[in-house]
Formats: C-alpha cells, structure tokens, sequence
C-alpha cells in the first residue's frame, strides 16, 4: 500500500488534514475544536493506512483519536464553561495575528524543506527496499516474531520502547500526585440511564476481549501493546461512565497493575545483562515467548495508566456537592 | 461477464450507495434545526451506510474470517451509535433522571451524572 504512487486521493486526504488542524485551532467554541481534533485524528488514521503504516494508524486511533478525545471531550463538558460570551474573536490580544502569521509561515518553510529533502531522497534511493527496511527484514529469524514493527519496537529498538513506557508512568505519577489524594467516588449504577448501565456490561467484556486479540495479533500483523493498551483503557473507561469501573478500594490492584509492565521490562533487560552480557538483549531461543510475556503485562500497565490519568483529571475537577 | 467482475461491480455499487447515505447523514446534520432531528438523520443515515459500506466489503474480503471481522464492526458500532443518541437525547447526562431542558455543558448536571 505504501508504494502505491501518490493519487488524487492521498492529496485530498492531505488537504483535508490540513484544514481539520486549521479547524480545530481556529474554532470559536471549545467544542468545536475538540470536534475539529477528533476528525483530524480520524483523518491521519487513514492517512497513516495509505502510507503503508497501518501500526501508527492503530495506534493513532486508539489513542490519539480514542483516548486523548475523551480527555478533551470530558473537559469541555464538565469544566467550567467559557467566561467569554460565543461572539467575541477568540485570542483578541494586538498583534497575534502577525505572530500567528509569521509561525505558520516558518512552519510551512520548515515543513516544506523536510517534505522536499524526503522526496528527493527517496527518488534517489529507488524503488528498491533500502535504507532501514532491508536490514530489519534480513533479521527476522532471530527476531522472535513474524511482525516486522513488533521485532523492531520489543527486541532491536526495544531500548526506546522501555523508555516511552517510564515516560508514561511518570506521566501517570505526576497526574495522580498533583491532583491530590483520590476522592471517594460512589459508584452508584442505580442513579446512572438504565441504557447506559446496560450497553457498559455487554461492551466491555467484548472490548476486553478485541483487546486480547490486538494483543496476540502483533506477533505476525498489525497491533502490539500499546495499541491493545488503549482498547483495554476504553473498556475501563466505558466501565467507569456506568459507574461499574476501579472503585477506591481497588487501589492497590490498580497500582499493582501499572507498576507489573515496566518491571517486567526491567526485569527482561536486566536478565539480558545477565545471561548475554547486554542490557536488553534477547536470546533468539526465549525471544518469541518474553516478547509475548513483556508485551502482555505491558498492555496491562499501559490500558491502566491511561485510565488512571482519565480518572485522576475527572476527579480533579468534580466539585464536593 | 465473468464472475469476479460482477462481484467486484456489486462491491462498488454498495460502497458508493453507502457513502451516498453518509452524505445525506451529514447534509441532515448540516441543515437540521435541533438536537433530535439532527440525531435521527446520523443514526438512521449513518447505521445503513456503514452496513452498505461493510457489506461492500464483505463481498471483497479475502477470508471469512476478514469478512466475519467486518460484519462484527458493523453489528458493534449500531448499539453504540443507538446508546450515544438516546443519551444525547435524553439531555446529555448520564444519571437515570436525565432532564430534556439541560444541555449537555451544564456544569451541575454534569457534576451529579460524573460523580
């Protein structure tokens, strides 16, 4: 799909997206641009798809789209509403329209500059597959799985993973500690729409269930943890909306489970110091069963860590009654 | 006319008829005065051109178990879309006294449906 040559529709689609961010960051309402976000999200899914890279595209839905919009959406309804009245220009301070117009040219310079080197180097390279790609696809029977991108992000690059997967917990730590002590929430699934309540418990075992599957499916296609994480965070999310989700006593499973993926990670690096001589490095005999291990407790942290930072924003902003 | 093409021209005309209904969908969310019709022209609209689109699709995929997997994203997305509209309906709150005159972005009836 990626070397398709580019067509009419993949520059509709780049337009499009160009003018969903236009959208979305000159709204007038706050709802808008949220709304603006959300199908720009849509868009760079299918974007990312044409591009030959339906791994990002997963991921840009589940989390980007999915998860980070239902921040956006629970701030907008439940925060305190715009002091401004809907018919005052939004950013009314002098000279922002020259300051926006000077970085959106340089953006545009800069964006221009990157696209024209990226196009002349891949017309030089030819169509061959060079570059990174042949290098991956040579070392694939010792990677462990069949997926090309899994090998790379849980066993040749699996450094970087490591690292995103702390920067989200410490994400996850700094939400939790500044927005204070948990309150007592009162799941009360009799006060919540009988609809509601309902639709949650028939979904989110099904949800649970696509989650597994995204899992166990980035062994040889398309998926992984971190997509399989943020499915498994709507699932709770979902859960919590009926008020069926983490109550204050499931305190310490919830930080039980953030805690498992990264120590499992930390525990396979240092088990590679210890048994290869390198941190992080995976004999090709156990590759395929730590990677699946790793990748399942990580999916685990990562689905709570999302909903815990949902969580933690929505408490933060409840007023006591 | 072999069989292939016949099958391919059938996926494409569905495909087409179901982005045809989407069109109409959003031209009701466009032209609508309220909420309501406003929801009744996406759900109704929306629902069949994302079964027609499916369904198109079904018709190309290579496997059944592809195809099965399509079918099961239609036959989720049409409770989800019923449950958000009648919610959305019902005055945007989550609580089982859900009142028609509140809007959705009221800070007090969301504050009692949140928490």
């Amino acid at each position: 799909m990626g070397d398709d040559p580019v067509g009419l529709l993949d520059v509709l689609l780049g337009l499009a997206v160009v003018a969903g961010a236009a959208t979305a960051l000159t709204a007038r309402r706050r709802m808008g641009a949220v709304v603006s976000f959300l199908v720009l999200g849509v868009l760079l899914a299918v974007l990312w798809s044409r591009l030959g890279a339906p791994d990002v595209a997963l991921a840009e839905a589940a989390i980007g789209t999915g998860v980070t919009g239902a921040l956006f959406v629970d701030a907008v309804t439940r925060g305190p509403p715009a002091a401004r009245p809907p018919g005052a220009v939004p950013g009314a301070v002098p000279g922002a329209g020259a300051r926006a117009g000077v970085s959106g040219a340089l953006a545009a310079v800069l964006l221009g500059a990157g696209l024209g080197t990226a196009f002349a180097g891949a017309a030089g390279a030819g169509a061959a597959p060079g570059g990174l790609t042949g290098q991956v696809l040579g070392r694939m029977d010792v990677a462990g799985v069949e997926h090309p991108v899994s090998a790379v992000l849980l066993n040749f690059r699996s450094y970087d993973t490591l690292l995103e997967v702390v920067v989200l917990f410490v994400a996850v730590l700094s939400v939790t500690a500044t927005l204070g002590e948990e309150r007592p929430r009162h799941p009360a699934p009799a006060a919540r729409a009988a609809t509601l309540v309902w639709f949650c418990r028939v979904m989110a075992p099904v949800l649970v269930l696509v989650a597994a599957w995204v899992l166990f499916a980035g062994s040889d296609r398309p998926g992984g943890a971190f997509q399989s994480g943020a499915v498994l965070a709507g699932a709770l999310i979902l859960m919590d909306t009926a008020g069926l989700g983490p109550g204050p006593d499931h305190g310490r499973l919830l930080r039980v489970a953030l805690v498992v993926g990264p120590a499992a990670f930390l525990v396979v690096a240092a088990g590679g110091l210890v048994a290869e001589g390198e941190w992080l490095a995976l004999d090709p005999v156990w590759a395929g069963g730590l990677i699946v291990a790793v990748e399942t407790l990580l999916a685990l942290s990562i689905g709570v860590a999302l909903t815990v930072v949902f969580l933690a924003l929505g408490r933060g902003r409840v007023s006591p009654p | 006319m072999t069989a292939g093409l016949l099958l391919e021209l059938l996926s494409a005309v569905l495909v087409v008829a179901g982005t045809g209904f989407f069109t109409v969908g959003t031209l009701g969310l466009v032209r609508l005065p309220d909420l309501r019709t406003r929801l009744h022209a996406l759900t109704k609209a929306d629902n069949l051109g994302l079964g027609l689109v499916v369904l198109g699709l079904v018709l190309q995929a290579g496997s059944a178990g592809a195809a099965a997997k399509l079918l099961v994203v239609w036959f989720l997305a049409m409770p989800a879309s019923a449950v958000v509209a009648h919610l959305m309906s019902r005055g945007g709150g989550l609580s089982a006294a859900g009142s028609a005159a509140d809007g959705p972005g009221t800070p007090g009836e969301g504050g009692s449906g949140g928490g």
